[in-house]
């Protein structure tokens, strides 16, 4: 089990790593393999047990790290969330299948596992599956892989490293004078067989895998060379990770791992200076714990950079805030990250700031929310444009029904499916007199919304988004002779309101859009728009709101 | 005639249509056009009003009457059974001021082809409307369209407007073409007036030579017209042998009045055969459908009949 800690009790300990003197000769380039990658993160582990906030996150990070900077091509990479049992190992068996095409075409093959979640009872819980620990580290040890490397975040996760390598340890020794090919298998968990992996509201993810992450884009790069080996980056999380839990409620937090590697030992995990993007600490900058956070308050990454050292971070392009703490004041400041640009950090960019001002919000930031769906049901009006539309489509009103899906591609994201019906009574002016009838709308549509969750606002949660739906438009005149009519077409459109939310599952939802319509079935085509106001009451099921 | 598109070919249509562009028949301008085509209210005759249990001895006159109306309607309803179909649909063209059905395959005319196409006058006052359909024989290009029906209508007001409308099927027929129902048709002329009370009706119908005079009139012509108030006149021709002699039938104009109440009146004169310009009398009837008055039998009185409207 891995449950949630408020990292106010973070503490710093004393460092425990011990040097890994590893020269770049002996660790394997990463362009040698044709690497592999499984990410899972599943906040959710089934009866008893409570649900994570940032599984899932965790798993995101990884699989962006390796994905950008560990020579993992996306279509080798599977970045399952909130997947089971069945998809994991179904994940797996392509991968093996992949492999071997691979190895048949004479390429060495390295496979990295990570899972972030739950483990209870010898197994890991993906949502209300488990995965017995015992028979993933047999397929692992069996997968037609040269190198497999099995990263575990998880609670009680180092019962997979209690048999042969097994080490509680800072960090493992590497035969560099061996120069074979590497084979073999390396496992990695976030805590020992008897301990609980936790995870921080204040750095927005677990500490073993916020650690990790931030030492595969750089942070762990003790030797300069500007690639991170595998030795390198446990080392960097084992020691970050026991200084960050030492002190929590829950008990330090040690981090195992079990080497069992041939042949060229160390492993190439990221390579930050190939891409010569990200941030630079130049030798000159002060020595310190630098914290970068992104757009969302997250931390990126969180850098120990030592006196005269150089430290080259590849973080993704954005806009970062700098943190770095004194003791009585922070530094802070903001550095842009262009894309394809190494972007170097001064020192007189950054400013003295009161703890007050901490852009590391911690519990702060917006909540994470697991994704779920809501439906809702409401109605509103709808009103074509005047003009031009010269009273082609009158005015409805519509009942409608929605359901979303929240949270799923990402944060504070929602897709959503809804369908609409309404109609009223108009008329049309022909040459020969008015025609009266009765007008009708069908709508079928798909939106994607972006939601702003903040407690500044309390329980109101503003929104904005697009929307394409497919309206089908029908008149029935009153006098038979005159035939019905239908019009049907795509209408893209934009999205805003606001929710209010009344209790943890009931909401009030308050929405305006605006749509384009073109009418193209007499000689001139029209550009058209409409409007429509609507509210809605809407049901989550299982979310936090 | 096939129906070129109809309103489940609008739905299938659209149903596939998963382009940005719409589809469907939504369209104001095209109410225009088919607003502008003869409707039920223009081309019917209402009959002289009955009630429902009919006497044994119900007036010879009003029966007469009664049965061209029926006669009329039949051919009315046959007519705006074609021009229904077309308008169900939706134009497969449209340009400027010109909407255009099909063209389609015939019905009952294996490899003949059908097209409709009607024209807007938007700058005339009132604004006007003509039409055409066309049938195009097996392997002929535009140029060997034969048309088989032409109106114009304008759209003046009032309940609906003015128009005028030709059947002519003896061209197609020549070439080839069935019409069903059409055999015995040279040309059938149709105007209406629907803008003002009271609403008129006019059929000139001519036939092929060599028919049966007996049966079939070489020419007939019905003229009607009916007021806002449910009263209604009719003049037309008739084939009925009323003075023995060699020449047989004999043809008799009448001119039928009634009123909203049922109660008319028709002034019948021997236009042809045996008694020519011999005979004509007044034939008038009750709501009841008896006779109040006949001259030419000398039954009942003058007083009880209608005046002329």
């Amino acid at each position: 089990m891995r449950f949630p800690l408020r990292s106010d009790l973070r503490r710093q300990v004393a460092a425990l790593a011990l040097a890994v003197g590893l020269g770049a000769a002996g660790a394997a380039r990463a362009d040698e393999l044709h690497r592999f990658a499984l990410i899972a993160g599943n906040d959710r582990g089934g009866s008893g047990t409570r649900p994570l906030a940032y599984a899932k996150e965790d798993a995101r990070k990884v699989w962006d790290v390796l994905t950008r900077l560990g020579n993992v091509r996306a279509e080798d990479a599977t970045l399952l969330l909130d997947g089971d049992a069945a998809r994991f190992v179904t994940a797996l068996g392509e991968a093996e299948q992949r492999a071997r095409a691979a190895a048949a075409r004479g390429e060495k093959t390295a496979l990295i596992v990570y899972y972030s979640g739950h483990a209870r009872d010898g197994a890991l819980r993906l949502g209300d599956s488990a995965l017995p620990l015992a028979a993933l580290k047999a397929r692992l040890a069996q997968a037609p892989f040269d190198v497999r490397i099995g990263i575990f975040d998880a609670c009680q996760s180092g019962a997979m490293t209690r048999t042969k390598g097994a080490r509680k340890a800072p960090a493992f020794e590497i035969d560099t004078a061996n120069q074979q090919a590497a084979r073999g298998m390396v496992l990695l968990t976030s805590s020992a067989s008897d301990e609980d992996s936790q995870e921080s509201d204040l750095i927005g993810g677990s500490y073993f895998s916020h650690h990790l992450a931030s030492g595969l884009l750089g942070g762990a790069d003790k030797s300069g060379d500007g690639r991170v080996t595998l030795s390198e980056a446990y080392a960097y999380a084992y020691d970050r990770t026991v200084a960050d839990t030492a002190d929590s409620a829950a008990g330090a937090q040690h981090p195992t791992f079990s080497y069992d590697l041939a042949g060229n030992g160390d492993l190439v995990l990221t390579d930050v200076v190939a891409r010569r993007e990200g941030l630079l600490f130049p030798a000159q900058a002060p020595a310190g714990t630098y914290f970068l956070v992104d757009g969302k308050g997250f931390v990126a990454a969180e850098i120990v950079k030592a006196p005269g050292a150089t430290r080259q971070i590849a973080l993704a392009p954005g806009r970062y805030r700098v943190k770095r703490r004194l003791p009585d004041h922070l530094r802070i400041g903001q550095v842009d990250v262009p894309r394809g640009e190494l972007v170097a950090l001064s020192e007189a960019t950054l400013r003295d700031a009161p703890f007050s001002d901490d852009p590391v919000k911690g519990p702060d930031r917006e909540p994470v929310s697991l994704s779920h769906w809501s439906m809702a049901a409401g109605g509103g009006y709808q009103s074509i444009f005047a003009s031009p539309s010269a009273g082609l489509f009158p005015a409805t009103g519509l009942a409608g029904l929605e359901f979303t899906l929240r949270d799923f591609f990402r944060r504070g994201w929602a897709w959503g499916i809804d369908l609409a019906g309404g109609g009223t009574r108009s008329s049309v002016a022909a040459v020969t007199g008015t025609l009266p009838y009765r007008f009708s709308e069908l709508s079928v549509a798909t939106s994607l919304q972006a939601e702003w969750r903040r407690r500044a606002l309390g329980p109101v949660i503003p929104f904005v988004g697009a929307r394409l739906a497919l309206l089908l438009m029908t008149r029935k005149f009153d006098d038979a002779v005159v035939p019905d009519q239908a019009f049907a077409t795509l209408s893209p459109g934009l999205i805003a309101g606001a929710r209010v939310d009344v209790s943890d599952s009931w909401s009030l939802v308050l929405r305006g859009r605006l749509h384009y319509l073109l009418y193209n079935l007499d000689q001139t085509n029209q550009s058209l728009g409409y409007w429509e106001a609507a509210t809605f009451v809407q049901y989550d099921f299982g979310g936090q709101p | 005639m096939k129906k070129h598109r109809t309103r489940r070919g609008v739905r299938i249509a659209c149903l596939g249509a998963l382009a940005l562009v719409g589809c469907g028949n939504y369209s104001n301008e095209d109410l225009d056009y088919l607003s502008a085509l003869p409707q039920t209210d223009d081309l019917s005759v209402e009959a002289p009003k009955m009630s429902a249990v009919r006497p044994a001895q119900e007036d010879d006159a009003l029966q007469t009457t009664t049965d061209v109306t029926t006669k009329l309607n039949a051919m009315a309803d046959d007519l705006l059974k074609l021009i229904d179909q077309i308008r169900a649909g939706y134009p497969t063209s449209r340009q400027g001021d010109t909407r255009v059905w099909g063209p389609g395959p015939a019905d009952n005319n294996p490899g003949w082809q059908i097209e409709f196409a009607m024209t807007k006058d938007a700058a005339a006052v009132p604004v006007t409307f003509g039409y055409q359909l066309l049938m195009l024989p097996p392997g002929a290009g535009p140029g060997g369209a034969l048309p088989v029906l032409t109106g114009t209508f304008q759209a003046t007001g009032g309940a609906h407007g003015v128009g005028h409308l030709e059947l002519t099927p003896a061209t197609a027929r020549d070439a080839g073409a069935v019409l069903p129902g059409l055999e015995k048709l040279m040309s059938l002329a149709i105007d209406y007036d629907s803008q003002d009370w009271p609403h008129t009706l006019t059929i000139d119908a001519t036939n092929i030579a060599g028919l049966d005079p007996a049966v079939d009139a070489q020419d007939a012509k019905y003229s009607y017209q009916r007021a806002q108030n449910g009263d209604g006149a009719m003049s037309f021709t008739f084939l009925k042998d009323v003075v023995s002699g060699p020449m047989g039938v004999d043809t008799l104009q009448i001119t039928s009045h009634w009123q909203g109440t049922g109660a008319g009146r028709a002034d019948i004169a021997v236009t042809a055969g045996d008694g020519a310009g011999l005979i004509s009398w007044t034939d008038c009837w009750a709501p009841e459908a008896t006779t109040t008055y006949n001259s030419r039998t000398g039954a009942g009185d003058l007083s009880a009949c209608i005046p002329l409207l």
